[in-house]
């Protein structure tokens, strides 16, 4: 075997120590990979594995050792540099940005000048797909494919990237049988092209088709890398556990002779990754969750604590026990301690007080009123019951140590007096002295006659703490272990070579008949509010004009276009900065600064040449303003709507200034220019309706839409694939402004004259006909074409109102129902696709 | 280690920061309860609610300078009534945003619950009661139209709120067919107007208000839950709290709060006409961030809230009062609230560095910043 760092080496880590706060990750770990070869990682829980793949990803710093990727060093800790070496990281749970469709996912991988042209696109993109296996539309939105196909489509970037080390982090945990096997060929395929792949995973049997060798992590160093064919499972499994009780536990209590009737029984359980699991605890008894992470453990308990839909029986003490609802699950006596402390558990913002008594505020009231001094008793007993160490009983609960805050988290739950406790993953993130205290009264819990089931990913504690072990494979129950077969060895085994498959869910979207697919598809494309509010306008044209023959190419019609023009402009712009998951409040009075701007500049005498300076000098003044806004947002970090705010007050101010009264006619033969008309279509119509052309098309095919929409969909997520977050956000910004100004040049032709009052109420209306055009104010998803069609359904409910013999209060009803209705609609639609999606992150 | 923490009162690292550090470095350290004692009385300095208190003190103490009349008891009992007005809206606007919603029916609710009370009554004290049922039930219907928008349909609040005011334009411009000249009944301008023990009902009622809801927050079953909720919705749903119940629930007090602010007005100004409500959006989402409160939601304080519809009254009354055109008047607001939650968010996310790091590093780190 050649020693590590040898040359034909694609990934070579040498000696890599990594420290967290003290602890240990890595100590002095070497591992590499050759050119045409599989190289498994494998190891427990907490081994080291993702942190020696962060490494060598670049995305931590190790203390010491080096990485080096092609035979050339990497000089900085800095993902893109790693990517530019040639190394791919395939995670566990996708980077994939869910507004943008999947040929657009995979172009973001490419460097812009490596991508191909637009016409090609979708070829290429299928081809991509083609050789992962994966058969999803490139045009098919990425939020809406199954999980399967979201690890697909991370593979392909990956190989879109010819990267030459490949790094897949237990790629086919979501994947069904079939799906495997697609891509275990595909690796296989990589391979033959002379890349190197690291592979990491929990499951023997896939490791066993795969690799050529295999590394074995236990607690932060190499325990052994051997050749794939020249060692046993057991062997491995040797490797693997062996880990060193660093912890004592409660002692367990005598198995009695005939098993005890089971307090707690819950059989049949059927739901999302559950499969027929039978969980029962008897009396004293601690019975434990276990398996590779994601393997249904989680899901039995949250689907017990009635946060889930579950199917299948529930007793409790004989009683049968409804756990629809967390609140039924609570009544019937059963507590879930979430492993989320952050976002599930605490009330961060809130007292060690407060938080303590959370749940037993009806039994600590007289007639509604909470009784603070037995309230402050009470949790101060718990304190010093449950040694929580805080300053106070008043500090904030995100102040204290994350043992001591799950300590807080179960004293609350003790408090509420439970017969059931499900526990998920209780000592995460939990400092070892307080590990031992929870143990503690987790025993004492089972001891006083709760049945007590616990999840952890972590065998030695379950070794160490349970009276019997479930161990999960997909879904299922593979192997009840109890006794002195609790062993960590015994755990470990049992999870990593069970050969239980996914099978194809059947309520998949994918398995729907294919023109229903494609008519659901378009519904929840952002097309589809477009065509329906087409039809809305066109429906409510054909009313008035039945009634009112007159009505269609008349000047109520030309006058009606330019209105929607002005109020199109406006939530165009407004759509940008939706587009960014932003928003601009200032629009409204940028639109009424700009018509103050024009009274100075194009006055009776300056002609078009004064309208030119004045358009000028009201863009410079829009590009100050998105410059101003995008400050106080990014920098300053003010969100977007207090920012806005800000920034309106201030245009209005400028306003006032400038013109403390309406003054200043603007010359009639500028006016009247503007609003020229082709027969009953004014100009600027058409240029709105161009403009909403060509910015969707912008916003599809160029690189720089799907940016904006990559920024918009997630953050984060964007920066982590390339895309270039302030710069795109201040551009949005500043276009936003820009087409506030158009609507404002318009909107000074139909006045005609520097009123400081106009324009605030083209805010709310422009934010309005944007979501009605189907944009989300959460980013990523919306159409200009859209946002016009709102603006002018906006405009013609106004105009056609009195035509149609409605009262004057349907101007206000319809756009409110349609705003409500409309908004409810596409929020459902949108939940709809994720749900279908079938991600639960 | 306490010693440390002891020096560090000056150095402007925040309590919570602090503490944690120190529990990482010794986890078994016992800290004794003097120390919490101190730290509270610290907590509460550096509490997001305490700054509009120096704030609103400093304003009233250099108001004679900038405007020598806008103390003297003539400006401010005109002032004064605006001020709870506004305070009592703000307190319904608080309510929403704790929930992070922000609610954009506030001058729908408002102008129509001023015609209402108006208008009924035709001027006369016998139709009072019954509509102020009205308002009442016009209340209720707006808040449980916008929970069920927020809840059911699933819509944003920012965008169900919007709607829902559209809706209630609508119903105004129904029932008055475009006008109004309806003036209130006598003893609604009497309780506007009138004072009791030299202070003016206006204020009694909008300190009663937030005192009440202060209390109801900190100590009735359902306001301790409402304040779960608003923390951490997550975790309230796990802990079993109807969480949807208690959303609905706060529009429908929020609507009432709005309702109670417009009676007052429409008893104060008179002939409200069409649009009362429409001075009352802004500065109610101002009052709350000038209170302390954040939109991201969560926390909140109603009294922090009411010291910041004071303190933007009084704002404006200064500036009015020292001659400046309303131009001006809008300039400084703007830079107030801009400044103010720029300082905040300085005092809260570490230092200027980290803003100047930001801009000088633009596009290399995304924002994770509060949303507020």
């Amino acid at each position: 075997m050649p020693a590590p760092g040898s040359h034909d080496a694609l990934l070579c880590l040498t000696d890599i120590v990594k420290t967290y706060s003290g602890v240990r990750a890595l100590s002095g770990v070497s591992f590499d990979v050759r050119s045409g070869e599989v190289h498994a990682l494998l190891g427990e829980n907490g081994a080291g594995k993702s942190t020696l793949m962060a490494v060598a990803a670049g995305a931590l710093a190790p203390d010491s050792g080096t990485v080096e990727i092609g035979g050339r060093r990497l000089e900085r800790p800095v993902p893109s540099d790693a990517q530019s070496l040639g190394l791919s990281v395939v995670y566990q749970h996708p980077s994939v940005l869910d507004d943008l469709t999947v040929a657009e996912n995979l172009l973001f991988a490419l460097a812009p000048d490596r991508r191909p042209a637009h016409r090609s696109r979708a070829a290429w993109a299928r081809e991509q797909l083609r050789v992962v296996g994966c058969d999803a539309d490139p045009s098919a939105r990425a939020g809406e494919l199954s999980v399967a196909d979201r690890q697909l489509l991370e593979i392909a970037k990956a190989l879109a990237l010819d990267a030459k080390v490949l790094v897949l982090d237990e790629p086919t945990e979501s994947l069904t049988a079939a799906e495997a096997d697609r891509l275990i060929a595909q690796v296989h395929a990589v391979r033959a092209r002379g890349a190197a792949v690291v592979y990491i995973s929990h499951r023997l049997p896939e490791v066993r088709r795969i690799a050529d060798r295999i590394t074995v992590l236990r607690d932060g160093s190499v325990s052994g890398t051997v050749l794939a064919d020249e060692v046993r499972d057991d062997e491995i499994l040797q490797m693997i556990v062996g880990r060193p009780m660093s912890q004592t536990f409660p002692e367990k209590p005598p198995r009695p002779s005939e098993p005890l009737a089971p307090h707690f029984v819950a059989s049949g359980l059927r739901g999302h990754r559950l499969r027929d699991v039978t969980v029962d605890v008897a009396p004293g008894e601690i019975v434990g969750l276990a398996g590779v992470e994601g393997n249904g453990q989680r899901e039995a308990l949250r689907a017990l604590a009635g946060l889930l839909p579950l199917r299948g029986e529930v007793e409790i003490g004989g009683v049968r026990a409804d756990t629809r609802t967390p609140r039924r699950s609570r009544r019937a006596g059963i507590f879930y301690l979430p492993h989320d402390r952050h976002g599930e558990g605490i009330f961060g913002a809130l007292s060690v007080r407060e938080n303590l008594t959370a749940l037993v505020l009806r039994e600590l009231a007289r007639g509604g009123t909470v009784r603070s001094r037995h309230e402050t008793r009470t949790a101060s007993t718990q304190v010093d019951a449950f040694a929580v160490k805080t300053a106070s009983l008043e500090s904030p609960v995100s102040t204290l140590s994350g043992g001591n805050q799950q300590k807080v988290v179960i004293a609350r739950t003790f408090l509420a007096r439970p017969k059931v406790l499900l526990f998920d993953e209780p000592t995460r993130g939990v400092d070892v002295g307080a590990r031992m205290e929870i143990y503690r009264l987790l025993r004492q819990a089972a001891d006083e006659g709760r049945s007590v089931i616990v999840a952890s990913s972590d065998a030695v504690e379950l070794e160490g703490l349970c009276d019997k072990v479930l161990v999960f494979s997909r879904g299922q129950v593979v192997r009840v272990l109890t006794g002195p077969e609790i062993t960590e060895s015994n755990i470990t085994g049992a999870a990593i070579t069970a050969t239980v498959e996914h099978t194809a869910d059947p309520s998949d979207a994918r398995s729907a008949r294919p023109r229903r697919r494609r008519f659901a598809a378009f519904a929840r494309s952002d097309l589809a509010p477009s065509g329906v509010i087409a039809l809305i306008i066109a429906a409510l044209a054909v009313a008035t004009d039945v009634g009112h023959p007159l009505f269609l190419g008349t000047r109520d019609v030309t006058s009606m276009l330019l209105l929607a023009s002005i109020l199109a402009f406006a939530s165009m712009g407004q759509l940008v900065v939706l587009l960014g998951a932003s928003l601009d409040l200032s629009v409204g009075p940028l639109v009424g600064l700009t018509v103050v701007i024009l009274s100075f500049f194009a006055t009776p005498g300056a002609g078009y040449g004064g309208l030119a300076l004045g358009v000028l000098v009201a863009g410079a003044v829009g590009v100050a303003v998105g410059a101003t806004n995008t400050f106080l947002i990014r920098t300053l970090r003010i969100g977007p709507v207090i920012s806005t705010l800000v920034t309106y007050i201030a245009l209005q101010g400028v306003s006032l200034l400038l013109r403390p009264q309406p003054a200043g006619p603007l010359g009639s033969g500028v006016t009247t220019g503007i609003q020229q008309a082709f027969g009953p279509i004014p100009v600027v119509f058409v240029v709105a309706v161009v403009v909403a052309l060509v910015a969707d098309r912008f916003l599809h095919r160029h690189h720089l839409g799907s940016e904006l929409r990559a920024v918009g969909s997630d953050e984060v997520r964007a920066f982590r694939v390339g895309a270039r977050v302030a710069p795109t956000l201040l551009a949005a910004h500043v276009v936003c402004a820009l087409l506030a100004v158009a609507a404002g040049v318009v909107l000074a032709s139909q006045v005609g004259i520097g009123d400081p009052s106009l324009g605030t109420d083209y805010t709310l209306t422009s934010l309005a006909a944007a979501v009605l055009g189907g944009a989300s104010i959460f980013g990523g998803r919306g159409s200009f074409v859209g946002a016009f069609l709102g603006a002018l359904l906006l405009q013609e409910v106004i105009n056609t109102t009195t035509f149609l013999g409605l009262a004057q209060a349907w101007q206000e009803y319809l756009p409110g129902l349609l705003i409500v209705l409309g908004a409810g609609v596409y929020s459902r639609m949108r939940s709809a696709a994720v749900s279908r999606s079938g991600s639960t992150t | 280690m306490r010693r440390m923490r002891a020096h560090c009162v000056h150095g402007g690292t925040s309590m919570s920061v602090e503490q944690g550090r120190g529990r990482v470095g010794a986890p078994g350290e016992a800290l004794s309860w003097h120390v919490g004692a101190r730290g509270r009385a610290r907590a509460a300095l550096r509490s997001p609610y305490f700054p509009i208190w120096p704030a609103t003190a400093l304003l009233f103490l250099v108001s004679p300078l900038i405007a020598p009349g806008s103390m003297g008891t003539s400006a401010l009992s005109s002032t004064v009534p605006f001020a709870a007005i506004l305070a009592i809206a703000s307190v319904g606007q608080t309510l929403v945003i704790q929930q992070r919603g922000l609610d954009l029916s506030v001058p729908g609710m408002i102008s129509l619950a001023t015609i209402v009370i108006t208008k009924y009554p035709g001027g006369l004290d016998s139709g009072l009661a019954s509509a102020v049922a009205l308002v009442v039930g016009a209340s209720v219907a707006t808040g449980v139209v916008n929970g069920f928008a927020v809840t059911r349909l699933g819509v944003t609040p920012l965008i169900a709120t919007l709607g829902v005011n559209a809706l209630l334009l609508g119903v105004i411009l129904q029932i008055t067919g475009g006008s109004s000249t309806a003036v209130p009944a006598p003893s609604l301008v009497s309780l506007a107007f009138d004072k009791t023990a030299g202070i003016p009902n206006t204020v009694i009622i909008a300190a009663g208000v937030v005192v009440a809801v202060s209390l109801f927050m900190r100590h009735t079953v359902i306001g301790r839950r409402f304040v779960i909720v608003g923390t951490n919705s997550p975790a309230a749903y796990v802990a079993g709290i109807p969480v949807r119940t208690y959303v609905w629930g706060t529009y429908v007090a929020a609507a009432l709060f709005y309702s109670l602010a417009a009676v007052l007005l429409a008893g104060y100004v008179g002939t409200p006409g069409l649009s009362a409500g429409n001075d009352y959006l802004l500065p109610s989402i101002t009052a709350v961030v000038l209170g302390g409160a954040s939109l991201a939601g969560g926390a909140g304080s109603v009294v922090g809230t009411a010291l910041g519809a004071v303190f933007l009254i009084q704002l404006q009354q200064d500036v009015f009062g020292a001659g400046a055109p309303t131009s001006v008047q809008y300039l400084i607001q703007a830079g107030v609230i801009g400044s103010a939650m720029a300082l905040r968010n300085l005092r809260a996310g570490s230092d200027l560095r980290h803003a100047v790091g930001r801009l000088l590093h633009r596009g290399r780190l995304p924002a994770t910043g509060p949303a507020t």
